[in-house]
């Protein structure tokens, strides 16, 4: 396109048309330096490092949990965040990594450290599974079946009687430990879970495999058109992320002592993890972790909390604050698709859709 | 530019369509033993009324569709079954219709998708995206714009970037005018005709048949997903009125 003033004309017109909203929007084209997100994981980490040994009991309990919550969440983010497949199939793996360990422990005695692997593994391939039936789905698709699956999941293991059936599994972790020695075991073992899942996030995001992602969440046919293998694609980014799954759960099914069907397959999970990555960022590989932290203080919160409100003299179940993260859901989804890293980390230029 | 341009038209095979009759839905049969040939160095253009099979016969060449019958043959080698992938190691790139950056991405980044397959090579990649800046040098200043930012006739360059990076032999162009203001028409034939006098192989389906016409050296005509008519462009030009009268009726 050799003679052409118009694409010049036409491309001034743009940049006023983008400059315009993006002043707007006050927004701007404001990037932070690449050392920023970085600097602020690590800094995360180093403050959350010592606190399993400051901390009284029931908090360093709630800071296990964020952790668990931030291993999953990478996971979950690799297809769901950068990919754009959001389901809600988290539960399915943790859980699948959680009954591994549990029936190894129960029925051989493994230890912790042994069922770890074997556990990332089940999940892995209940994953393969999952994935060559339906990632051939486009996502809302692909988003029911995985709530049809973790139900799927919760019936199979409550009919299956070496797994406890509707009674559970019964874990035991060797050695002698104290209530808060324990604690601080878990505590450490998924610190460095959690570490390990921020890492991974981190060279999928900076890798190939993290472009071919985020080109099939933008645009699924035109990354096949460039001859990105899509389906291969979102089966390694769901593997991967059912391994962490896996890793999280074992873990878990030794931190709780005991697991049930109904609780370990639980949509509640599932949708945690989803507000978790919505809440923190979906395309970034800080966010689950600010997300899981944001989340799980602020059930923890409102769990104690609301109860405690009785606002005209009414009892308030404690159940509200599934409500309140319920709207924080909706806000973020609709207002703040970055989440809570977009805010800060704002990509240049301005998304305008034509 | 020219000795390039012969290199790319001696080197470029054949790609054809025999018999070909396919569809997406299995009582639904959308292409009816529908043959053609794309030649060497030359542009052949789809024509034909909306429906009548034109975009389905360029996604069974891409391999977006598995034909039912009949076969797709590169230089004489059956490739029906090759995914899109390998057929675009195979030289084969398609634009498709409508808009298809990556909004959330940079020029830069939608460039480097582009050259995928030379993603274990990053000497080759970067040689690559600068040619590409270098053939197309109003993207230059837009390297880190969001892609969702750029005008439609911007974006519509970065996807033409975008398909040559790879310097494939064979460019399947499908509907490229569609959804652009009247000016940036006129610059897409304008890419077009560069395109054709660097004598590169192309198939290219529009519905804009005058501009299409203009082009071509081969014609295809479809009808109700059947071949209708074939030939050189010259025996196209008196009857042109004829045609699209024609189609109206249909």
């Amino acid at each position: 396109m050799a003679e052409t003033t118009d694409l010049d004309k036409d491309a001034k017109r743009n940049s006023d048309v983008a400059l315009a909203q993006a002043k707007a929007a006050s927004a701007g084209v404001r990037k932070a330096p690449w050392w920023v997100t970085p600097l602020v994981a690590v800094a995360i980490f180093a403050i959350i490092a010592p606190m399993g040994g400051i901390l009284g009991l029931g908090a360093v309990t709630t800071l296990t949990t964020v952790l668990y919550y931030t291993v999953i969440a990478q996971g979950w983010n690799l297809l769901g965040g950068y990919g754009g497949y959001l389901n809600f199939g988290a539960a399915v793996f943790a859980g699948t990594g959680a009954y591994t360990a549990a029936w190894l422990n129960s029925e051989f005695e493994w230890t912790l450290w042994q069922t770890l692997i074997p556990a990332a593994f089940a999940a892995a391939f209940v994953s393969l599974i999952v994935g060559f039936a339906t990632l051939r789905l486009r996502s809302h698709y692909f988003a029911i079946f995985t709530l049809v699956l973790t139900f799927l999941a919760l019936v199979v293991v409550k009919n299956w009687p070496a797994l406890g059936g509707a009674i559970g599994l019964f874990t035991d972790v060797e050695g002698d430990f104290s209530s808060r020695g324990l604690a601080i075991l878990f505590f450490y073992v998924l610190f460095g879970l959690a570490i390990l899942a921020t890492v991974i996030a981190y060279f999928v995001e900076h890798s190939n495999f993290g472009y071919a992602l985020r080109a099939i969440s933008e645009d699924e046919p035109a990354a096949q058109v460039l001859g990105v293998k899509t389906t291969s694609v979102k089966l390694r980014a769901l593997l991967i992320g059912a391994a962490l799954g896996g890793l999280a759960g074992a873990v878990y099914a030794f931190f709780t002592g005991y697991i049930e069907p109904a609780g370990t397959f639980s949509l509640d999970l599932a949708l945690d993890i989803v507000l978790v990555c919505v809440i923190g960022g979906m395309r970034s590989w800080l966010g689950p972790l600010i997300g899981s932290i944001i989340v799980v203080l602020l059930e923890q919160i409102l769990r104690v909390v609301v109860p405690n409100l009785h606002l005209f003299g009414l009892d308030i179940p404690a159940e509200t604050n599934r409500l309140v993260l319920g709207v924080l859901l909706l806000i973020f989804a609709l207002f703040i698709r970055r989440g809570v890293v977009g805010l800060f980390v704002q990509r240049r230029g301005r998304v305008v859709s034509v | 530019m020219n000795t390039e341009a012969t290199a790319v038209s001696v080197t470029a095979p054949e790609l054809a369509l025999n018999d070909i009759t396919a569809g997406y839905f299995a009582n639904d049969i959308v292409l009816e033993s529908v043959s053609m040939t794309v030649r060497p160095g030359n542009v052949t253009v789809v024509l034909g009324p909306n429906g009548s099979g034109k975009s389905t016969s360029l996604r069974v060449m891409s391999g977006f569709l598995r034909p039912r019958t009949g076969t797709v043959t590169l230089d004489g080698q059956d490739i029906s079954t090759t995914s899109p992938a390998d057929r675009l190691r195979l030289g084969i790139a398609t634009l498709p219709q409508g808009r298809s950056v990556f909004p959330d991405l940079s020029v830069d980044e939608n460039l480097r998708l582009g050259a995928w397959q030379l993603r274990n090579d990053k000497g080759r990649l970067n040689d690559a995206v600068d040619a590409m800046l270098e053939r197309y040098p109003k993207l230059k200043p837009l390297r880190t714009r969001l892609a969702g930012s750029l005008s439609g006739g911007q974006a519509r360059l970065l996807e033409f970037a975008r398909t040559l990076i790879l310097e494939p032999s064979v460019l399947l162009i499908d509907e490229p005018s569609v959804g652009l203001a009247p000016v940036l028409v006129d610059d897409v034939y304008n890419e077009l005709e560069r395109l054709k006098d660097e004598g590169r192989t192309i198939l290219l389906v529009d519905q804009n048949v005058q501009a299409a016409i203009g082009l071509a050296d081969q014609v295809y005509t479809l009808a109700y997903g059947k071949n209708h008519l074939q030939g050189a462009r010259d025996s196209f030009e008196g009857q042109l009125d004829d045609l699209i009268k024609q189609w109206l009726n249909l």
